[in-house]
């Protein structure tokens, strides 16, 4: 019995080594630092700045130390805004700068240094207004905390440019899989939030999410909008979130694309049909960690021979016309 | 970009294709502060049930929030069964009064509506609900603030939360979107006399 749990326990640490220390290529997740990247610089740019004096100006809506008192209860809160003059200038200053940051990171520009600022100036902005933040933005925040620690800048990057890295190096993932798994954890606390509700099952929550009019960003035709078809898809929505918690770990590779396809098509039909902000774009983007690094490399070089044969082509056919042959 | 065709077989053999493996120890604390960072960051996800978030919250909030470890999952798990908006009136000292709505997500462009999330999430989401509440005040300052005129300050501004409830559903009497009631409950829910020091001139 002893000797059974000795082995059962050995094998158990065997595969958590495995899992979470067994080198991987860092292609994956140098793919999706550049999508991670571009989805920040467009929220810091685009959602940020447009309300950002409303809410980090010098005269915001809610005052800093009430911000304090309510949310942080005057405890502890990272926040580098708190240390520049209380003047407009200084304020959006600091959003470019981290969009700046957001930037190197895309083109993976001193990447860990880069990553580690943006973590600090998002965990800044999002702790000195708290209250406008959605599950995106938490979710964006941890992804920039645990990107630091990925070898994000070793491959697609101008680092890998400056300072030539080879492309078969392999790399300790850890730091990955705490982004893979947050992923199916953010899956499974919200199974559970949804269960623990009545809407989700009686069948009814579609029906009232699609009339929120603050959120709805299209009106559902009539002849889709059926009591059945209602509750097929709230319970088919509980069905496919339950499963995405284990399904993107599956082995077989034809069933986990298969899932990250009905994945990426389900965040991209609730972006179109509810105006959550950049919160799917960001899940969406995690999906490519679980795309093996083989098939990404594929897909480079397939993407690269067809740009190599296509400028070849274009170079023989402007030579051609020069020379009049 | 800068990979491994750049290389001469020397060079390349500096770089190697196996990095230095992580040691036991290393492993280990590696192991332990990722069981640590799930332990906690489940604590802060779990927190906002019903039931642990009176007691929880400020307990994981205080700590959360230094390192950004703030996490909450509940999207679209309670859904309203209300449509609503907000108005408020601001009554000027000479007894004029204006009407400020607050952005209406349904009636801007897709684009405005993108641009303009986060203020979605504090008009709907936050100010209305029993956690925006002790905000009101300061809400009102800040209208008071776009109202300052020395001649005819603004004196009460009151809020008005317009709303009007999503039918049930009834197969027999299926409500569409197109056909959802107009907000026609009207409540005045918060009254503010603005004060001297709540002016800027």
């Amino acid at each position: 019995m002893t000797s059974r749990f000795k082995l059962l326990c050995s094998d158990i640490c065997a595969r958590w080594n495995s899992f979470w220390f067994k080198p991987q290529s860092a292609l994956p997740v140098s793919v999706f630092r550049i999508g991670f990247g571009t989805v920040m610089l467009f929220s810091l740019l685009v959602q940020f700045r447009r309300d950002y004096l409303l809410f980090f100006g010098a005269n915001a809506v809610f005052p800093t130390s009430s911000i304090d008192l309510n949310e942080w209860n005057r405890g502890p809160a990272f926040d580098l805004l708190l240390l520049l003059p209380s003047e407009d200038g200084f304020r959006i200053g600091f959003l470019y700068f981290s969009a700046l940051m957001a930037f190197f990171v895309t083109i993976g520009l001193a990447t860990r240094f880069s990553s580690l600022m943006l973590f600090l100036c998002y965990l800044s902005l999002c702790n000195h207004f708290p209250i406008v933040l959605m599950g995106g933005d938490n979710f964006a925040r941890i992804i920039s905390l645990f990107l630091i620690f990925t070898p994000c800048g070793k491959r697609l990057s101008i680092d890998c440019l400056i300072n030539p890295v080879s492309s078969v190096q392999l790399y300790t993932p850890w730091a990955q899989r705490v982004i893979q798994v947050q992923l199916c954890v953010i899956y499974l606390v919200n199974v559970i939030y949804k269960f623990a509700g009545e809407q989700w099952r009686d069948g009814s929550a579609v029906y009232y999410a699609t009339r929120l009019l603050d959120y709805t960003r299209i009106s559902i035709p009539p002849f889709i909008d059926l009591p059945a078809v209602s509750k097929m898809l709230t319970w088919s929505t509980l069905a496919l979130e339950t499963s995405f918690i284990f399904v993107f770990w599956i082995p077989n590779k034809r069933i986990r694309y298969a899932m990250l396809l009905s994945a990426f098509l389900f965040h991209l039909g609730l972006d179109f049909c509810f105006g959550l902000g950049p919160f799917e774009w960001f899940f969406i983007t995690s999906l490519i960690l679980f795309i093996s690094a083989e098939d990404i490399e594929t897909l480079l070089s397939q993407v690269r021979a067809k740009t190599l044969k296509t400028s070849a082509s274009s170079t023989l056919s402007s030579t051609a016309q020069s020379t009049g042959t | 970009m800068g990979e491994v065709e750049n290389f001469s077989v020397a060079g390349a053999d500096k770089v190697g294709p196996v990095k230095k493996p992580l040691s036991s120890g290393d492993r280990k604390i590696y192991s332990g502060l990722i069981v640590t960072f799930f332990i906690v960051a489940n604590a802060i996800a779990f927190s906002h049930l019903p039931g642990n978030e009176s007691w929880l919250i400020p307990i994981v909030r205080r700590y959360a929030g230094f390192f950004g470890l703030e996490q909450n999952w509940t999207m679209f798990s309670g859904l309203r069964k209300a449509n609503f908006h907000m108005l408020s009136v601001i009554t000027f000292a000479d007894g004029t009064q204006k009407l400020y709505e607050y952005p209406r997500m349904n009636l801007i462009s897709q684009q405005e509506h993108f641009i303009h999330e986060k203020r979605r999430t504090l008009f709907y989401e936050y100010l209305p609900g029993r956690w925006g509440r002790k905000y009101i005040p300061s809400m009102a300052r800040y209208l008071v603030w776009c109202n300052e005129d020395p001649k005819n300050n603004p004196s009460i501004i009151t809020y008005i939360y317009n709303f009007a409830d999503v039918p049930k559903p009834d197969p027999r009497n299926w409500v569409h979107f197109q056909d959802l009631p107009w907000h026609w409950d009207k409540t005045p829910y918060f009254v503010y006399r603005v004060k001297r020091n709540d002016l800027l001139k």
